[in-house]
């Protein structure tokens, strides 16, 4: 025999959406093979978060270069396992924008969850209109109310671009991050994926507690990946 | 230095030097690292270069000089630094964890509790814990899931992350944090900082969701919120906190289907438990002075403990109470129609159920001894040779009495056996009760 009874307990869960850059330029200096060992790093640490939350953390990928695709979808973050990110094209980030709404008007219409959390993460500029897109996005009740965390790899990256994606999210107290390194880009994918969650199951009213910062004084220009 | 350990890092006190061998835990304010110094191990919280500040080195420095209100809390031992000035940190003894799980756990579904008296313990001592902390002019500030470690064999408990403890008189509203829906709504709402009343409050939270899983504020009102975020968090567990049993409001309840795990244990309590949750969230939601004190939480708790007995059917626990003594009345594991009472107990207004397996505590007995609830006074026994006849085995240094059939009057010592007979009148130390046998329920 056990305490348990049967019945419902209505737990929300919480959405993490990554948007990842798949363009080209992403498969020099090791970028993308960082990006993945960042994520695949991050996994047992948001299984953490995941335990102590009453709901399930569901991740959602969606890769942009030429064009937009479905990488990951809506999978629990104990049977999430991530593949590596094939790198080709240019970079559609607007057309990834126009996917992701497009998800949130259909699959995420009348749902309950946490406050979403959108990780874009992107090393260039967008090749085509990224704002129609992003307006569509930020337009969906569930982009509308995402916490919405951009990080930059590298220093190539449009800076406006990803403020713009983050826009008033969380009172607009966010800026985007900027990966100088494989470490860092390490760091700051846990914090977004872990610190962040934390936040969003249990939203205050203050600041985000910032990302850990790494002993170093590694040039921005001076890129080591 | 930086924020984060690498394994092999060292950091030290004054006269020791421990060596970081992994991360075992992250938070907003730094990360913990399980520890090395010689042969012992122990846990170091690191704090974020944000977080070091002479604040805090303050308050872990005065930590360590009051020492750990009982053995329940994972106490600072000693501060520590690093290479650098930017950051500090505080070893700790190490959890162990193959005893102890993080009381979140039981509500992802990931521990399975077999019986209502780990539940029950585990609150008592719980309770017991802050008692002891709060006497000591301390208050915890943030009492939830993600910091108390339960033993879910035996009921022991296990309080971690005690760096948030400061004396019982903060009247600034800047720290105003905690973790929703433990807070009390008057700190949710910011005017007032988080104090021993505030506690309380959380730990009436802690004690019904461990009873009844589902968070005492959110019924349908919760359900109805589709992304919750600040503002929603806000209403609920602020502004307008409405009790799921609120017995006049009925605007909050569990939603059928969606949200109502609830129902499956709230109507089998007892009623005098209910009017207790019943008191902590609409009264002591709204008045801090109307919180339930932990030392009535201990009694309730044990009473609670004394009404349990099985379902013939099953072998599932059940509570007892007149008021649900029905023809009615059905197990909520099996369904099946409750036809059986086990023998009882009668103390004053008390009544306790003997089970084959049913231990006697003090407290139980004498309603005075509040706080001693895990002394052992007495046991079922059933007669080894006759199954059909159950005795109370004395466990108590006090001399137990009852009158024979004959007229005499016997005495039972430490280990002698009273033989439960209907409507016998036995005397327990200073305490008069009245044994019945097994019953049918009338239908």
């Amino acid at each position: 025999m056990t305490v348990d009874r049967l019945g419902n307990m209505g737990a929300r869960d919480l959405h993490l959406f990554f948007l990842i850059d798949a363009s080209d330029s992403m498969s020099y200096g090791g970028k993308a093979e960082t990006l993945n060992n960042a994520i695949r790093e991050a996994i047992p640490h948001i299984r953490e978060v995941a335990k102590e939350a009453e709901g399930s953390i569901k991740v959602h990928a969606l890769s942009f270069s030429t064009g937009a695709r479905w990488i990951v979808n809506n999978v629990d973050i104990n049977n999430f396992t991530w593949e590596n990110v094939v790198t080709k094209g240019v970079t559609d980030m607007g057309r990834g924008f126009e996917m992701l709404s497009e998800k949130l008007t259909s699959d995420f219409q009348g749902e309950r969850g946490y406050q979403p959390i959108m990780i874009l993460l992107s090393d260039g500029l967008p090749t085509d209109k990224y704002e129609e897109g992003l307006n569509q996005l930020k337009k969906t009740y569930w982009g509308g109310k995402a916490i919405r965390i951009a990080i930059a790899i590298g220093s190539e990256t449009d800076m406006d671009v990803l403020q713009d994606f983050i826009g008033d999210s969380f009172r607009g107290e966010l800026k985007p991050l900027k990966a100088k390194n494989a470490a860092e880009l390490k760091n700051y994918i846990r914090w977004a994926s872990t610190t962040v969650s934390h936040a969003s199951i249990n939203p205050v009213r203050g600041m985000l507690p910032p990302p850990p910062t790494l002993d170093d004084s590694v040039d921005v220009e001076n890129l080591d990946w | 230095m930086s924020d984060l350990l690498k394994p092999g890092d060292h950091v030290s006190s004054g006269d020791k030097k421990y060596r970081v061998l992994k991360e075992i835990g992250d938070g907003g304010q730094g990360n913990v690292y399980c520890v090395s110094e010689g042969e012992h191990l122990y846990a170091l919280k690191w704090y974020n270069k944000s977080a070091s500040t002479p604040e805090q080195y303050e308050s872990i420095e005065m930590l360590i000089e009051k020492g750990a209100p009982s053995e329940e809390f994972i106490w600072p031992i000693e501060l520590v630094e690093g290479a650098s000035t930017d950051n500090f940190g505080y070893v700790m003894p190490l959890i162990n964890t193959k005893r102890f799980t993080k009381l979140s756990y039981y509500f992802s579904g990931d521990v399975e509790v077999k019986r209502f008296e780990t539940i029950i313990d585990a609150g008592i001592k719980m309770a017991h814990a802050f008692y002891a902390l709060h006497i000591n002019g301390l208050c915890y500030r943030d009492i939830s899931f993600g910091n108390l470690f339960v033993d879910f064999e035996t009921g022991d408990v296990m309080i971690c992350d005690n760096d948030n403890v400061t004396f019982d008189n903060l009247t600034s509203l800047e720290n105003n944090w905690g973790t929703n829906g433990f807070m009390a709504p008057e700190v949710v709402r910011g005017e007032l900082p988080p104090s021993s009343q505030t506690d309380l409050f959380s730990l009436s939270v802690v004690l019904f969701r461990m009873l009844h899983k589902q968070h005492p504020l959110q019924g349908q009102r919760e359900y109805d919120i589709l992304i919750s975020d600040y503002e929603s968090d806000l209403a609920l567990y602020g502004t307008n906190p409405i009790f799921i049993y609120d017995p006049i409001d009925a605007t909050n309840r569990p939603v059928a289907g969606k949200k109502d795990i609830a129902e499956a244990y709230w109507p089998y309590y007892p009623t005098f438990i209910k009017e207790r949750f019943i008191e902590a969230f609409t009264l002591g939601l709204h008045d801090p002075h109307a919180r339930i004190r932990e030392s009535i939480w201990i009694k309730d708790l044990s009473a609670l403990k004394s009404q349990l007995y099985y379902c013939y059917n099953c072998g599932g626990q059940l509570f007892y109470d007149k008021s649900l003594l029905t023809e009615h009345m059905i197990c909520p594991a099996c369904k099946s129609k409750i036809k059986v009472l086990p023998p009882r107990l009668k103390i004053g207004d008390s009544v306790i159920m003997l089970n084959h397996d049913t231990i006697l505590y003090a407290n139980q007995i004498d309603s005075s001894k509040v706080m001693d609830y895990d002394t052992e006074v007495g046991k079922v026994e059933i007669h080894p040779k006759h199954p059909n006849v159950w005795g109370i085995r004395n466990l108590s240094d006090h001399v137990w009495r009852y009158v024979t059939k004959e007229g005499t009057v016997k005495e039972v010592n430490k280990d002698g056996v009273i033989p439960i007979i209907h409507n016998l009148e036995i005397q327990m130390g200073t305490q008069t009760g009245t044994l019945r046998l097994m019953s049918q329920i009338k239908s």
